[in-house]
């Protein structure tokens, strides 16, 4: 069921930007394909949509073959980065542009358009041009463009990456509530891993054409199955480690704890800033810069033992107001139940 | 309040050679219009005596409205003709497309005067066409129908001014942004639906361009006439010049002009009419 690649390459001439790609996409889910520029992603979005084709692998539909169908004849749509408004049709005209070129029409075609134009909020400017339109408004008319077809999937390329961060923050949450409510799979590319973890039900990472880990918002964010994710999604703490007994790790700081998940030998112990905390006993460290940032403070901290290294500590709700002088002398705790190895070659 | 004074100043310095060069010269002829000629003296003397005699007489007047007809056949089989060129063009890839794009448009690097004579070479009694219709056994010998007459002069302007409409179309096509294209293919269009309803649309100010382009050459060009239209192919700019070079008329020559620079201006607004109406 859903989409589905197999074993998908993509090469232009001699440069290989998928190597062989596998994915299993869910009916209905909301799914991110996340990762650096360069990493392939808008790639993959593109031969689901139909826009390049593999240099090998199958792309399957419902079980059907469709990697050589071209995107007019997939149920799939594509809200565009740049939006793609036809500038010289209204906002109803553009949302109407597929079940015209579709030859549906009659009152129940006409009663959806309508409809799907009030889901987005943009009744009252039917009338209106693209070049009439905000940045918000214009990603809207895209995505009501998209929803009328009635797709089985909606692709969206970095469809946010051109508004502010304010507006931002507001389609996003805009996005989700419009996919629980029609039930669409959507296949969502950004490179911004706050966007990914609020939106997804699964966040693909992806890094130089390969698939670096698939899971959950949570999952990503506290087992980072790579040093490369751990590094790419949030701040993290990554110390060089050698187990030494199960769930216990010799490191540039002493031995810590950690989930005892892996069966690596060696590998780097990853932890999250807001899971340290200052105690009378653990790491003994030296403050070298606590940064005020809001709802957090940020406290960048140098080990005793390995003053080459850094860890990264935050504080939030009242112990945020607590002031903190570099120079001075702490212990931190760590929290072996949110500490994972990572089974990379140190 | 001294800034305003400065554009105003600066806006001056720039105007002079327009208004030296342009508005001057065309004041001067429209009141030259209004003078008349006795025995080749003008006599400055204002009256619309010169207009009356042109509308008044069916054989200006009738020549005039033979000459829109035919400057409205060239625009209209120049576009039609130059559409699709510039759409192939534009349909390319790569430095095949500069080429081509470099090929349509190297007459306009080319002297006017050899154009012509190059379309009398093919089109007349000796020329290209007739070998090619003896050669292939549509015609015995050759015809004197082609050159020297109202379609030949159709013909050759068509040839000479197709330039102008293929590079402006080419150019408000190369101006539809790819994801357009793109997003009409995802909402299911086939190409003539997106060709239709997209593409053309969105290149019809260029077009526009382009015909009025067309249309005011063809208006003013009384040399393609002189070289290949013989008797039967008169236009209004042969009688304008004829004004001024054989019979020394030179106020009824100017309100001829006059007439014809109106209905270039005419062109020019409903031009400017059509594209404003589109929103690109």
């Amino acid at each position: 069921m859903g989409v589905t690649l197999h074993a998908i390459t993509k090469r232009y001439g001699t440069v290989e930007v998928l190597q062989p790609f596998s994915l299993a996409v869910e009916p209905g889910e909301f799914l991110t394909l996340l990762g650096p520029s360069g990493s392939g992603k808008t790639t993959v979005l593109k031969l689901i949509g139909g826009f390049t084709e593999p240099s090998g692998g199958t792309i399957t539909f419902d079980g059907r073959d469709i990697t050589r169908d071209p995107p007019n004849r997939r149920p799939f749509n594509t809200v565009f980065q740049d939006y793609a408004l036809f500038p010289h049709m209204t906002v109803a005209q553009n949302v109407g542009y597929g079940p015209l070129v579709q030859r549906r029409s009659g009152e129940a075609v006409r009663r959806l358009i309508d409809e799907t134009i009030e889901v987005v909020g943009l009744s009252s400017l039917q009338g209106r041009f693209p070049a009439q339109l905000s940045g918000g408004q214009k990603q809207r008319v895209a995505l009501a463009r998209a929803i009328v077809c009635e797709p089985a999937v909606i692709l969206l390329d970095e469809p946010l990456a051109a508004l502010d961060a304010t507006l931002r923050k507001q389609m996003q949450l805009f996005l989700k509530a419009i996919q629980r409510r029609i039930r669409t799979t959507f296949i969502f590319v950004t490179h911004d891993q706050d966007e990914a973890i609020t939106m997804s039900d699964r966040i693909v990472v992806m890094r130089a054409g390969r698939i670096e880990q698939l899971g959950t918002p949570r999952a990503v964010y506290f087992q980072p199955a790579t040093r490369f994710v751990a590094g790419f999604i949030g701040e993290n703490n990554l110390l060089a480690a050698k187990v030494t007994a199960p769930g216990v790790a010799e490191t540039a700081v002493g031995r810590l704890g950690f989930r005892p998940e892996t069966a690596a030998s060696s590998g780097w112990l990853s932890f999250r800033p807001e899971t340290l905390r200052f105690a009378s006993e653990g790491i003994p460290a030296r403050v070298e810069e606590a940064t005020f940032a809001g709802a957090i403070t940020r406290v960048t901290l140098r080990p005793d033992a390995a003053p080459d290294q850094t860890l990264i500590l935050h504080l939030t709700g009242d112990a945020a107001t607590q002031s903190l002088e570099p120079g001075a002398s702490v212990h931190v705790a760590h929290d072996p139940a949110r500490t994972v190895l990572i089974g990379d070659a140190p | 309040m001294t800034r305003s004074l400065t554009r105003w100043l600066l806006f001056g310095v720039i105007a002079v050679p327009p208004a030296l060069f342009i508005l001057a010269p065309l004041g001067s002829f429209m009141l030259l219009s209004l003078f008349h000629s006795e025995k080749s003296v003008i006599i400055r003397a204002i009256s619309l005596d010169n207009y009356r005699a042109f509308f008044g007489n069916w054989t200006y007047f009738g020549t005039y409205l033979g000459t829109l007809w035919l400057c409205l056949q060239v625009t209209a089989l120049a576009v039609v003709l130059g559409y699709p060129v510039a759409w192939f063009i534009w349909r390319q890839k790569g430095g095949t497309r500069y080429l081509l794009l470099l090929l349509a448009v190297i007459p306009l690097f080319m002297s006017y005067i050899v154009k012509l004579y190059t379309l009398r070479a093919i089109l007349g009694l000796n020329g290209l066409l007739n070998q090619a219709l003896i050669g292939i056994g549509v015609l015995d010998k050759p015809s004197q129908a082609f050159l020297f007459n109202q379609t030949a002069v159709l013909v050759t302007m068509v040839v000479i001014y197709l330039p102008f409409v293929i590079l402006p179309v080419f150019l408000s096509l190369e101006r539809v942004p790819r994801s357009l294209l793109l997003a009409s293919t995802d909402l299911g269009a086939g190409g003539g639906d997106t060709f239709r309803r997209v593409v053309f649309p969105l290149s019809l100010p260029g077009t526009v361009g382009g015909a009025l382009f067309a249309f005011v050459l063809a208006l003013g060009d009384f040399i393609t006439p002189q070289m290949v239209g013989g008797t039967t192919g008169f236009t209004i700019g042969r009688v304008i010049y004829s004004q001024f070079g054989l019979a020394f008329n030179w106020p009824f020559g100017a309100a001829m002009a006059a007439v014809l620079f109106v209905t270039a201006l005419i062109g020019i607004a409903l031009a400017g009419y059509a594209a404003s109406r589109q929103r690109v």
